[in-house]
C-alpha cells in the first residue's frame, strides 16, 4: 500500500524585499516606526493617487530568479502583463483590494 | 451568455456591495441588455491578435529605490471617519 | 467681459485694462445668479478664488505674468484639489475634502490660474448625459429641458452659459468631446500619456485622459500648453519634448486630406447632425482640403468592448472606496464585511453599481478569457484600421454624437440606450489617438452640432491648427445660447 504513493511537499515562501523603499510608492520601509507614519497617499489609496513600481525590487526579483536556475519552474518573463482574473481581498490594510498575480506567461 | 439572479448575487459579493432579492431582480434584466450588447465582440475573430492593454506600446517606468516620502498621516487622517491615535478605526475582525 | 475668449482676457489682464480680481468677481456674480437654473457646479468657495485672484495681480504686477495669470477656470468635480471639497459627482466622496492637488491643478496653479469652482459631472465619469451625479442633473444653456451631456456636463455648461471663459475636463469614452457637441463648444481629448492622470480620480486608467474645454482652438491651445506634460508620478505620463499647441494655429490648411469614414455617416445618426457635419466638410473644401472615403470596418465594436474594458478596470479603481480611510461610511453594520457592503452600497449610485457587477464580472475566473481579453484583442484590431487610415489621410471628421442633446430622463431607463450614444468617441480612447469636437452648426432646433476631428497620434497642434482656420472661416463656436446676454 505504501508503495503506491509519492510524498511530494511543497513549500510556498514569502520574502520580503530589503528596498530602503516600497514596491510602488516613495515610502519608507524602516522598522519600528510608528503605525501608519510611514504610509504615504499612494500606500492609502486616496482619490487619484497612482502606483509606480521600484526598480530595484524589480531587479531583486530577477537575481533570485537566476540565483535558483536549476528549477523548472522558474520562467522569468521580461514581457509580463496583468494575464490572470483579479483576486479580491478586503481586508482594512489593503486599501487597493484588488491584487492580480501573473499566473500564466502572457500570450 | 445570459446572467442569472445566482451571478449577480455572487458578483455583488465579490465587488463588495449589498444588493437585496428586490434589487439584484431589477439590474439582473439591465445587465442581460449589456450582455447582449457585448455578444456582438465575442463572436469576433481574433486568433493570432495579441492583446492591447495600453494605447502606446511603451515599456513601463520605473522608480529608483530612493525614500521620497515624508510622515503626513495627520494630513491624511483628518479626512478620515474614524481614527484614533494615529490608527483607522473599523469593526474587530476575528479569524 | 463674459464673453471673451481665454486670449482676449489674457491680452486684457496683461494691458491692465482690468485686474484678475474684477474678472473673478464679475464670474462670480453670474454664478451666483445663474448656477441655480443650470445646476454646473457643485462647489464653490468665492473667498479662496479671489485670494487666487488677487496672488495673480501680484503675479503680473511682478512681471511673472503667463498667458494663464488671473484667468478663472471652471474644474470638473474630479480633479483633488486641495482644500476643496472633491466629490466626483458621488456621495461615496461627498464628505472628501482633498489633501493634496492633481498634477494638472499644480499645473494651473503655478501659472497663476484662479480656480472658479468644481463642476457637477455624471457619478466617477460614468454616462454621457450629466444625469448621474448625486448633486442633481446639469442643465443644457441651449435648452434647460436637455441634458448638456456627459460626463463633463457641469465643465461644458459653464462655457456655453458664459459662467467661466474655459474648463477642464476627462474624457474616457467621450466625456470631453461630446457634453462640448451638445453644449456648442469646442473640447479636446489629448493623445493618452500627454496629461498626467496623478489626482486625477481614476474611472478607467487606460482610457482615461484630462483636457481643455473652451469656446475656441486657440483657447484650448493655451490651457492644453499648462495642462500637458511629463509627471514622475504617473507612470503612463509621457516623458517628451515641451510643445507650443499654438504654433499651427496659423497654418493653412490647402491641400490637408480629410478622411471621411463610412462608418460615421452610416444609417444611426440624426439626418440634422449628418446635414451640419456635411456642410462643416464643404467648408473645408472650400478652403483647399481634399477629402477621401475610408473604412474603419471595426469601428462598430467599439461599443461593446469599450463596456467591458471601462467597467472592468472601474471595478478596479473604484475597489479603494470601502469607508476606511475617506469617504462615506455606512452608519450602521454588523460587522467589517458589512460595513464594506453596505458603505458601497449606500455611497454608490445605481449606474456606477451597474458598471462595477459588470467589471466584476467579466474579469471573474471563468470569464475573463471570453470577455476581458477578446476586448483587448478586438481593441487592437480598432486601433489598427486607425493606423491604416492614416496612411491615407492626415485627419478624419465626422460627428461627434449620433444626436443633439436629448431630454433629461429620455434615456436614462435603458442603459443601453444611454452607451449607443458613445459610438463616434469611443473608438479614439480605444486606441489611445487626440479627438477634438468643435461647433459647425444648429439642427431643426436649434440645438448644436458637434464636429469630430481625430488625429494620428500627437497631432493636437495639427488638429487645432485645422480647426482655427475652420473658426476663421465661420462664426459657429461665437454662438450664445437663446437668453443668454
Amino acid at each position: 500500500m505504501r508503495d503506491k504513493w509519492e510524498i511530494v511537499i511543497g513549500l510556498e515562501t514569502h520574502a520580503q524585499l530589503n528596498t530602503r523603499s516600497k514596491m510602488f510608492s516613495g515610502a519608507s520601509t524602516a522598522f519600528g516606526a510608528a503605525p501608519n507614519t510611514q504610509a504615504c497617499a499612494v500606500d492609502i489609496a486616496l482619490p487619484g493617487v497612482l502606483p509606480v513600481a521600484n526598480r530595484e525590487a524589480v531587479a531583486k526579483a530577477v537575481r533570485f530568479g537566476l540565483a535558483v536556475n536549476g528549477s523548472n519552474a522558474v520562467n522569468i518573463n521580461r514581457r509580463s502583463a496583468r494575464s490572470s482574473p483579479a483576486k479580491t481581498i478586503s481586508i482594512p490594510t489593503f486599501p487597493r483590494a484588488i491584487r492580480s498575480a501573473s499566473t500564466r506567461r502572457p500570450s | 451568455m445570459a446572467l442569472t439572479l445566482e451571478d449577480v448575487k455572487r458578483v455583488a459579493d465579490l465587488a463588495r456591495i449589498a444588493i437585496d432579492e428586490a434589487e439584484a431582480r431589477a439590474v439582473l434584466s439591465q445587465l442581460n441588455d449589456v450582455f447582449k450588447l457585448i455578444a456582438e465582440m465575442q463572436a469576433v475573430d481574433t486568433r493570432g491578435v495579441a492583446p492591447m492593454s495600453h494605447a502606446l506600446d511603451v515599456v513601463q517606468r520605473l522608480r529608483e529605490d530612493a525614500v521620497t516620502e515624508s510622515d503626513r498621516h495627520a494630513l491624511f487622517q483628518s479626512v478620515a471617519p474614524q481614527v484614533e491615535s494615529g490608527l483607522y478605526l473599523v469593526p474587530k475582525v476575528i479569524e | 467681459m463674459h464673453n471673451a475668449t481665454l486670449k482676449s482676457l489674457s491680452a486684457s489682464l496683461s494691458a491692465r485694462a482690468f485686474s484678475s480680481v474684477e474678472l473673478t468677481r464679475h464670474f462670480v456674480n453670474r454664478i451666483n445668479q445663474l448656477n441655480p437654473k443650470y445646476n454646473c457646479f457643485i462647489t464653490l468657495d468665492p473667498e479662496r478664488s479671489l485670494k487666487q485672484a488677487e496672488a495673480a495681480d501680484r503675479m503680473r504686477s511682478a512681471g511673472r505674468g503667463q498667458p494663464l495669470t488671473g484667468i478663472p477656470i471652471a474644474q470638473k468635480d474630479i480633479f483633488c484639489a486641495q482644500g476643496w471639497l472633491t466629490t466626483c459627482g458621488s456621495k461615496i466622496l461627498s464628505n472628501f475634502t482633498s489633501p493634496y492637488d492633481a498634477h494638472v491643478v499644480e499645473r494651473l496653479n503655478a501659472a497663476g490660474a484662479v480656480t472658479l469652482g468644481k463642476t457637477n459631472m455624471d457619478e466617477f465619469a460614468m454616462g454621457s448625459s450629466s444625469e448621474t451625479s448625486y448633486y442633481g442633473p446639469v442643465r443644457n444653456p441651449w435648452d434647460v429641458d436637455k441634458v448638456p451631456g456627459g460626463s463633463s456636463g457641469g465643465s461644458a455648461a459653464a462655457v456655453a452659459a458664459r459662467l467661466a471663459p474655459s474648463a477642464i475636463g476627462t474624457d474616457t469614452g467621450g466625456s470631453i468631446r461630446q457634453p462640448a457637441a451638445l453644449s456648442g463648444i469646442c473640447g479636446l481629448k489629448p493623445t493618452y500619456g500627454v496629461v498626467s492622470r496623478y489626482g486625477m480620480i481614476a474611472f478607467a486608467s487606460s482610457l482615461d485622459q484630462g483636457g481643455p474645454l473652451g469656446r475656441s482652438a486657440e483657447d484650448l491651445a493655451l490651457l492644453l500648453n499648462v495642462m500637458a506634460g511629463f509627471d514622475p508620478r504617473d507612470s503612463t505620463s509621457l516623458e517628451r519634448e515641451w510643445e507650443d499647441y499654438t504654433r499651427e494655429l496659423g497654418k493653412a490648411v490647402k491641400g490637408l486630406k480629410i478622411g471621411l469614414p463610412e462608418e460615421f455617416f452610416a444609417k444611426g445618426a440624426a439626418p440634422d447632425v449628418v446635414r451640419a457635419v456635411e456642410t462643416a466638410v464643404g467648408e473645408f473644401r472650400k478652403l483647399g482640403c481634399e477629402t477621401v472615403e475610408v473604412g474603419l470596418p471595426n469601428m462598430k465594436l467599439s461599443v461593446p468592448v469599450y463596456y467591458v474594458l471601462a467597467p472592468a478596470e472601474a471595478s478596479s479603481n473604484l475597489a479603494r472606496y470601502d469607508g476606511v480611510r475617506y469617504g462615506y461610511r455606512a452608519p450602521e453594520y454588523a460587522d467589517l464585511p458589512d460595513m464594506y457592503k453596505k458603505s458601497r452600497a449606500q455611497g454608490f449610485g445605481p449606474e456606477v453599481k451597474r458598471r462595477i457587477l459588470i467589471g466584476t464580472y467579466v474579469l471573474s475566473h471563468g470569464y475573463y478569457d471570453a470577455y476581458y481579453i477578446q476586448a483587448q484583442r478586438v481593441r487592437r484590431l480598432i486601433a489598427r484600421d486607425f493606423a491604416e487610415v492614416f496612411k491615407r489621410c492626415d485627419v478624419i471628421m465626422g460627428p461627434t454624437s449620433p444626436t443633439t442633446a436629448f431630454r433629461i430622463g429620455e434615456k436614462m431607463g435603458d442603459p443601453v440606450q444611454m452607451y449607443l450614444n458613445d459610438i463616434y468617441t469611443t473608438p479614439a480612447n480605444l486606441a489611445g489617438l487626440p479627438g477634438l469636437s468643435i461647433p459647425c452648426g444648429f439642427d431643426g432646433k436649434g440645438l448644436p452640432v458637434g464636429l469630430q476631428m481625430i488625429g494620428n497620434y500627437f497631432g493636437e497642434a495639427k488638429m487645432l491648427g485645422i480647426a482655427h482656420q475652420f473658426q476663421q472661416a465661420t462664426d459657429w463656436h461665437q454662438r450664445m445660447p437663446p437668453g443668454i446676454q
